[in-house]
């Protein structure tokens, strides 16, 4: 129980960190792609989407922070659209910034996983440490 | 753990101010010291130095064997606890005590185990998880203890950490930190001008005036053989009453007190005979005549108007005069003396000191004066 003990004090701050690295990485695949993009209607669409999800996912970041069980599972739904969006990337000018764009977004895809993920894990052990304390 | 050696410490600022000189201690390992003096007398400064916050403008200071002049604070394996505990409103009993590890990237693993061991403790196990603005005063004062302790340091300073603190709970967390430092046996270092504060928790005190150390011994020490005048005045409550008077023929004599003196005064004044000597009676050797069981050689009679009485709960304050000098005795409270009332009160000569007045030094036994 000395672990749950621990977490019972301490912050997420694996959690926390691993949704910021998602962000960062997001927003470098988002300035990549917002460069190459052609300039019509869908780069509003774009930047708006990239808006909301970085407000979204630093909103996570800090519930995660906190050991909250929705929100971690929310984190890994914004995974799912965040694959999928990394095979529905708008036409570029430049198509050579495609795979690096692709790169970054699903590198982006695994730390919010692992931040969802050991966010779960981390929340269980927890909770687990509260009912035995409460027994 | 480790003890402290001052050497010579001088601290003199920059508009040519000198807040201490000759400062020479010698603290044992896991002893308790208390520095005691009235407001600017020097006391934080010597404290400050120590910690590394005053750069000391002479001297040497040692912990345990290595010179720590010019080491800075965060080197010297000390930790201080200050009087407005200096605690982060933001964050946690918990993160509070654990900061200093946390600042210095220690393991998670690491920082858990010294904080919960900390907070057990300083008896803060149940409130980890509050913010400092739901603590009281008292466990306030425990999570910057605790945050002290996580660091494993070689000396405790602290500096008037109590000051903040009703009185009720001044008392207990005056009881819980010597308790603390039994368990821990590790050297602390506390300023006070509270003097209960400082015969109640040392093992040695050092009177400070005028940044210059007066004197240094255990409690006990510094009450039954104040060195000069001032520690007379200062240790005592309430403090000493002095009369200024002659030695002849084997007495003592002023225009306001005179009494024949005692075998052990006879020998320590025989080089002050028809000199003018000070005697410094305390008010607690000054009591109601009544209540003595025999009477002595070692006992004067005097008879004397009121002229204030002071009711403390156990004792009794009275003043009077004995001509134009007011002095102050304290008696039991059942004694019931009322204001403008004559009484008998009798004087202990065996506990009355005398002084030199022109070095304002303790004559002692010997008839030297007190160099401590």
């Amino acid at each position: 129980m000395a672990n749950g003990e621990k977490l019972f004090y301490q912050d997420n701050k694996t959690g926390y960190s691993l949704v910021l690295g998602f962000i960062l990485l997001n927003i470098a695949a988002t300035i990549f792609t917002l460069k190459s993009m052609y300039i019509d209607y869908n780069i509003g669409i774009f930047t708006l989407y990239n808006i909301i999800l970085t407000l979204l996912s630093f909103l996570a970041a800090v519930k995660l922070k906190k050991y909250s069980l929705n929100w971690a599972i929310f984190s890994l739904v914004i995974g799912f659209l965040q694959v999928i969006r990394s095979f529905r990337i708008p036409e570029l000018k430049n198509s050579d910034m495609k795979q690096l764009i692709v790169i970054l977004m699903l590198s982006s895809t695994v730390l919010l996983f692992l931040g969802g993920i050991t966010t779960i894990a981390k929340v269980k052990v927890k909770k687990k440490y509260l009912e035995h304390k409460k027994a | 753990m480790a003890g402290l050696r001052c050497i010579n410490l001088k601290k003199c600022y920059d508009n040519n101010v000198v807040a201490v000189q000759g400062f020479n201690l010698d603290i044992k390992d896991g002893e308790f010291i208390v520095l005691l003096g009235p407001s600017g007398c020097g006391k934080s400064t010597a404290l400050r130095m120590i910690a590394g916050l005053e750069k000391i403008t002479d001297g040497e200071l040692f912990i345990g064997d290595k010179l720590v002049n010019t080491l800075a604070p965060s080197d010297r394996d000390i930790a201080m606890v200050f009087q407005n505990y200096a605690l982060y409103g933001n964050m946690t009993v918990y993160e509070n005590i654990g900061f200093s590890l946390t600042i210095r990237h220690q393991d998670t693993d690491v920082i858990h185990e010294k904080t919960i061991k900390a907070a057990e403790v300083v008896e803060l196990s149940r409130v980890l998880n509050n913010k400092p603005a739901n603590l009281s005063g008292g466990q306030r004062q425990r999570v910057a203890l605790g945050r002290s302790m996580v660091r494993d340091a070689k000396v405790f300073l602290l500096d008037e950490p109590l000051s903040n603190l009703d009185a009720k709970l001044r008392n207990e967390t005056r009881r819980e930190l010597v308790k603390l430092q039994r368990r821990l046996g590790t050297t602390f270092i506390y300023v006070t001008h509270d003097q209960v504060e400082a015969m109640t928790m040392a093992d040695r005190m050092v009177i400070m005036k005028d940044g210059i150390i007066q004197q240094i011994g255990t409690p006990a020490d510094v009450y039954n053989s104040p060195c000069n005048m001032f520690v007379a005045g200062f240790i005592g409550s309430p403090p000493t009453n002095f009369i200024t008077g002659e030695i002849k023929n084997g007495s003592f004599v002023s225009k306001d007190l005179t009494f024949p003196l005692i075998e052990d005064h006879k020998k320590a004044l025989s080089s002050y005979e028809n000199r003018t000597v000070i005697v410094g009676i305390r008010p607690e050797n000054i009591r109601e005549s009544h209540v003595l069981p025999v009477k002595s050689n070692d006992i004067i009679s005097i008879n004397v108007k009121l002229d204030v009485v002071e009711l403390l709960g156990a004792d009794m304050l009275i003043h009077f005069y004995l001509n134009d000098k007011m002095l102050t005795g304290k008696v039991l409270s059942s004694s019931d003396f009322k204001r403008d009332q004559n009484v008998e009160l009798s004087v202990f000569l065996r506990h009355v000191h005398f002084f030199d007045p022109e070095t304002t030094k303790r004559i002692d036994v010997g008839g030297t004066l007190c160099n401590d």
